[in-house]
């Protein structure tokens, strides 16, 4: 019986293939799918990839890393697990050459060190660097320019590490684990992990780092990570490379937010057409329904026939739709596959399964409530077409609609919070649209006299169909809203990002320059024909208390990074332009002694160091200066843009308080590559300098941009395509309203040429309209975007305001004709036949 | 025993704060194999009876027994089930389902009761009302005497007991109305089913046994001998 039922409900869906609202469902949620999938499928690879290519920074997929040593229980189950696994034990100590001693950080690792990534080497001071997967052999080390310097040792000499002497091998230029401090004033030194107990130096009470890098598959790995987690100490950290925060990341993080938005936007745009042509098919089914109950159908009968037609159009626009966005995915990747490592992540499934019953769930959803008034259409309609069904109560499906909206929301952003205030503000803009074009209609009419005359004859003639020219009003407003914001919030993402890293941008930073040399070092620079960037002072100090506390008594098992090791402090007098103080107030205003008479030390503190140590405003912080301690408050919390290649500080104080301390000044500048030897002349003529080039990171971040401007110019394709889409449902949506004052436009007389100009008049009183709303909301959306999503400074777009009104003039125009080609030129009998 | 049996059926619409009767207390029977007309003028009411007698809508008040069916008893399903099991219908407008051919719209009945054998059946009753050519014809590829037979050809291919025809030639022109009238009374004499016959016209209603004149609301018998 039910089997019955599905068949001739399929017969019935494939004779409705034919209409233009059953094309236009499918479309529709073809499109969704295309969108989700390709935008998934694409993002899944690329993040995964990037995770992988980022896991080349931490020289594994996953480390877990203590101050006292590690179980041996993990090494042992990961291996067998199938996962390999190296070791690593991280000091500092003397280095010993040539009569000079240095403090250095020496890692020294296994054989199989790195598992992921390469260690960049030379062999010849600021001589071009090679990537090799190697580690030093027993008995020799490598190790980085600037302790060469120190020591005036080269490649080939002896250094002294405790009681073991080593040959310098090689040059260090990058160590495969880059996650330690950039700006540490002591160089690195690389050493084979069997040769640490011939130098004697880890007697008991040394600080010693144990770090263990595990990598494999990434199924493996994931179940090894969840094994580990609740095993570790609390002195024992993990980390995978989502935990790692650096300029890569950040720049990935934003692109993949905006291809994520930009789905999400032509998701909307896709639902908003489902529900308005699923509106109408329902109404162009009154009849049929009707028939079937006359016909002795009962209303279950019915129901379910529409149903599984609905379910069988879902499935076909989502089947179709998933695996066209499959496909075009790999188009996408291949636009970008040079950029991309050879080892790319293969395809996945999943993510195209999910956006296939994700696009379909929509349509369902969406549509059931409209579907659902079918079944109770009443038999006598056959009789009386006049009589239409009531209204479904759409509350559940509203409620069940909005959350697959969220969910898909989440799955595409991957953020609640974004996910929530785009569902919600769509229904909120939808609702303010409805009411803001009654009275914007109200008020044009009341002022018509003062209008042209075309204008007031399509005035008049939304006036007359308030209901349907509210509905228009609103879906073209949304249309417009989101294609300005997509195309304008992509200019100026792109722009932001160019602005983070515009040619010219620093590639070295200049650490430990002494204040008596910091003019010099300027003049050496101009010399060489480079630019000269601010000088920012620099004092090393460890925070040690918070409100009187000791960090180690407030953190005692895991205290955070920034507390267990010096940070890099500086003063400033005012707030740097790339800054902004978050809460509080800049030190300006504010008093220097409290009550008693006694100075206050303010510091600036950014954000996020705060959140992680509990500290707020006003709360007093005391930082060990090379054994003077200092007792500050807090000013104010700032934010900081990390991401910007600039020195960056987690504390700013007053001038006068840190200058009495001893400092030097970090600077950054841009080398281009051929004049990299002069780094050899300025290192003789700065001893003490340090210079630190973070080309490799620049170009990793400049690639990562290129990749995703392809990414975001497909998706914008595919976001237009969508809002056509949703234009054409929204103007067959009054088809049948039009042929019938067509028809009897055209049986009293009036000309093809008559019928265009009431038309044009009515659709250019449209564009006018819903470019009007869509302009205000437009600036208002955006400015909420960019305020407290992106990051990015707001200022109103202009060449909005000129574009999208002839924009909205034309489209509408134009889909108008094509959408009534058949209005204008049938006859009155056929038009008339039509609606029946 | 009547096959229609109609016991003071009163109908009356609530429009706002004006209540308007439109049937008032009609009683009616009639036999199994018998033609009965309904005429009366534009608005009296005939298309509303029409509607009572077909269980397509509900009295206000009194009975109506079809085939020995209480409709006022039975709720939407219930009477959907009577017509299903035992009524078909011809209408002024014809009903045809535009997205379908001519034998789908025949086979629609027949395959709301799953019925294995619909295409043919429905093949059969094209042929028998001339249309054996025109078989997947859309409703807008034929003349309006052409849909009407598909319409008849749908009404009868599910072996109805009663057969309610409203206005079935008001679309048509004279001579094609007259062809289709030849038809369906032709096809009503081979089967013995009941007609009951909504018309205006005359000269239609007097084809038929019996002819009821619908005035203000109330029903007057005429006897007429064919």
């Amino acid at each position: 019986m039910k089997l019955g039922i599905v068949r001739l409900a399929f017969k019935h869906w494939r004779k409705d293939l034919r209409s233009n609202e059953t094309k236009l469902l499918i479309v529709a949620t073809l499109l969704a799918a295309v969108s989700m999938s390709m935008i998934s499928s694409f993002s899944d690879r690329l993040s995964r990839t990037m995770h992988y290519r980022a896991s080349e920074l931490i020289a594994g997929d996953l480390t877990v890393w203590s101050s006292r040593a590690i179980a041996n229980e993990y090494s042992q189950y990961a291996s067998e697990q199938g996962l390999a696994v190296s070791h690593a034990l991280g000091f500092s100590t003397m280095a010993y050459a040539h009569d000079e001693l240095q403090l250095v950080r020496v890692r020294a690792v296994e054989e199989n060190y790195p598992l992921k990534g390469f260690n960049q080497v030379a062999t010849e001071i600021y001589g071009q660097g090679k990537l090799i997967k190697a580690s030093p052999p027993s008995g020799k080390v490598w190790v980085e320019e600037r302790i060469l310097q120190k020591l005036n040792a080269s490649i080939g000499d002896s250094v002294e590490i405790g009681n073991a002497k080593f040959l310098i091998e090689k040059i260090l230029q990058q160590d495969a684990d880059r996650s330690g401090s950039l700006f540490s004033p002591f160089g690195r030194i690389l050493m084979n992990k069997s040769d640490v107990d011939s130098t004697g130096v880890l007697g008991q009470g040394s600080r010693i780092f144990h770090k263990v890098y595990f990598s494999g598959d990434e199924g493996r790995l994931n179940n090894f990570a969840d094994w580990l987690e609740p095993q570790l100490e609390k002195s024992e950290k993990m980390a995978g490379i989502k935990d790692s925060q650096n300029n890569v990341s950040n720049a990935l993080g934003k692109a993949q937010q905006y291809l994520s938005l930009a789905s999400l936007i032509s998701v909307l745009l896709a639902t908003v057409a489902i529900a308005l042509c699923a509106q109408r098919y329902s109404e162009r089914h009154f009849n049929s329904a009707a028939l079937f109950r006359c016909l002795g159908a009962s209303s279950q009968f019915v129901r379910r026939v529409f149903v599984y037609k609905l379910v069988f159009t879902a499935f076909l626009g989502a089947i179709l739709g998933a695996l066209i966005g499959f496909v075009l995915h790999y188009l996408l990747l291949a636009f970008v596959a040079e950029l991309l490592p050879k080892d790319l992540m293969a395809a996945r499934l999943l993510p195209v399964v999910v956006s296939m019953f994700s696009a379909a769930m929509v349509l369902v959803l969406v549509a059931l409530a409209p579907i659902l008034k079918l079944n109770q259409v009443s038999p006598i309609r056959v009789l009386r077409r006049e009589l239409n069904p009531s209204s479904v109560k759409p509350n559940v499906f509203f409620v069940l609609a909005l959350g697959i909206m969220v969910s898909l929301a989440y799955l595409l952003t991957g953020s609640l919070k974004l996910s929530i205030i785009f569902v919600v503000g769509l229904g909120l803009l939808l609702l303010v649209y409805g009411v803001l074009s009654s009275a914007l209609l109200a008020l044009l009419i009341k002022l018509k006299k003062i209008f042209p005359s075309f204008f007031v004859v399509g005035l008049t003639q939304l006036n007359r169909h308030q209901y349907y020219a509210r509905s228009q009003i609103a879906a073209f407003a949304f249309i417009f809203t989101s294609v300005a914001l997509i195309w304008i919030v992509r200019g100026d993402l792109f722009d932001n990002w160019q602005a983070q890293v515009p040619d010219g941008t620093p590639n070295h930073f200049a650490i430990n320059i002494l204040p008596d040399k910091k003019d010099d070092f300027a003049h050496a620079m101009t010399q060489q024909g480079l630019a000269v960037s601010e000088f920012y002072p620099m004092v090393r100090g460890r925070l040690s208390h918070i409100n009187g506390i000791v960090v180690d008594e407030l953190f005692p098992d895991d205290a955070p990074e920034a507390v267990q090791r010096e940070l890099n402090l500086t003063w400033s007098e005012t707030l740097r332009a790339d800054e902004a103080v978050t809460t509080g107030e800049w030190f300006n205003d504010l008093e220097n002694v409290d009550v008693n008479g006694k100075a206050i030390h303010w510091i600036s503190m950014e954000e996020n160091l705060a959140k992680r140590l509990n500290i707020g405003l006003n709360d007093t912080v005391r930082f060990n200066l090379a054994g003077q301690e200092i007792e500050t408050q807090v000013a104010n919390l700032r934010s900081v843009k990390w991401e910007n290649f600039r020195p960056n500080f987690y504390v700013v104080f007053t001038p006068e308080v840190l200058s009495q301390y001893h400092h030097t000044f970090i600077n950054s500048f841009y080398l281009p590559a051929e004049q990299s030897k002069w780094l050899i002349s300025l290192n003789k003529q700065f001893k003490a300098v340090t210079i630190i080039e973070i080309q490799q990171i620049l170009t990793q971040v400049r690639e990562i941009l290129s990749q995703t401007s392809i990414a975001v110019e497909a998706i914008l394709l595919l976001v237009l395509l969508c809002a056509m889409v949703l234009m054409f449902a929204t103007l067959l949506s009054t088809l049948n309203l039009r042929k019938h004052e067509a028809a009897l436009y055209r049986t009293f007389g009036a000309s093809e040429k008559m019928l265009k100009r009431r038309i044009r008049s009515e659709y250019i009183c449209l564009a006018v309209i819903s470019s009007l709303l869509a302009l205000i909301s437009f600036e208002l959306i955006s400015l909420a975007l960019y305020e407290f999503i992106f990051n990015v400074h707001w200022q109103p777009h202009l060449i909005i305001w000129i574009s999208l009104p002839i924009l909205a003039l034309v489209s509408i125009l134009l889909s108008g004709f094509v959408a009534n080609r058949d209005v204008l030129t049938a006859s009155p009998r056929q038009l008339l036949q039509d609606i029946s | 025993m009547a096959i229609i049996d109609v016991q003071h059926v009163f109908k009356a619409l609530q429009l706002a704060d004006q209540k308007i009767d439109i049937l008032n207390g009609i009683n009616l029977r009639v036999e199994a194999g018998e033609s009965i007309a309904i005429v009366g003028k534009s608005g009296s009411g005939k298309s509303t009876l029409l509607s009572l007698l077909a269980g397509l809508d509900v009295a206000s008040a009194g009975h109506i027994l079809l085939h020995g069916n209480d409709l006022s008893a039975l709720n939407e399903d219930g009477r959907a089930k009577v017509r299903h099991d035992h009524v078909g219908f011809i209408f002024q407008n014809f009903q045809l389902l535009p997205h379908l051919s001519a034998l789908d719209n025949v086979m629609l009945p027949l395959e709301l009761s799953f019925q294995a054998d619909a295409k043919e059946i429905a093949t059969q009753w094209l042929a028998k009302v001339g249309l054996a050519e025109r078989l997947d014809h859309q409703p807008n590829q034929l003349s309006g005497g052409e849909q009407q037979r598909v319409a008849i050809a749908r009404a009868f291919a599910c072996n109805p007991n009663i057969l309610f025809a409203d206005e079935p030639t008001g679309n048509l022109d004279e001579h094609t109305g007259q062809s289709i009238i030849d038809l369906l009374f032709e096809l009503n004499n081979q089967h013995n089913i009941t007609l009951v016959l909504v018309t205006h016209d005359d000269d239609l209603a007097k084809l038929c046994k019996r002819q009821v004149h619908l005035e203000e609301g109330v029903l007057r018998e005429e006897a007429v001998a064919l």
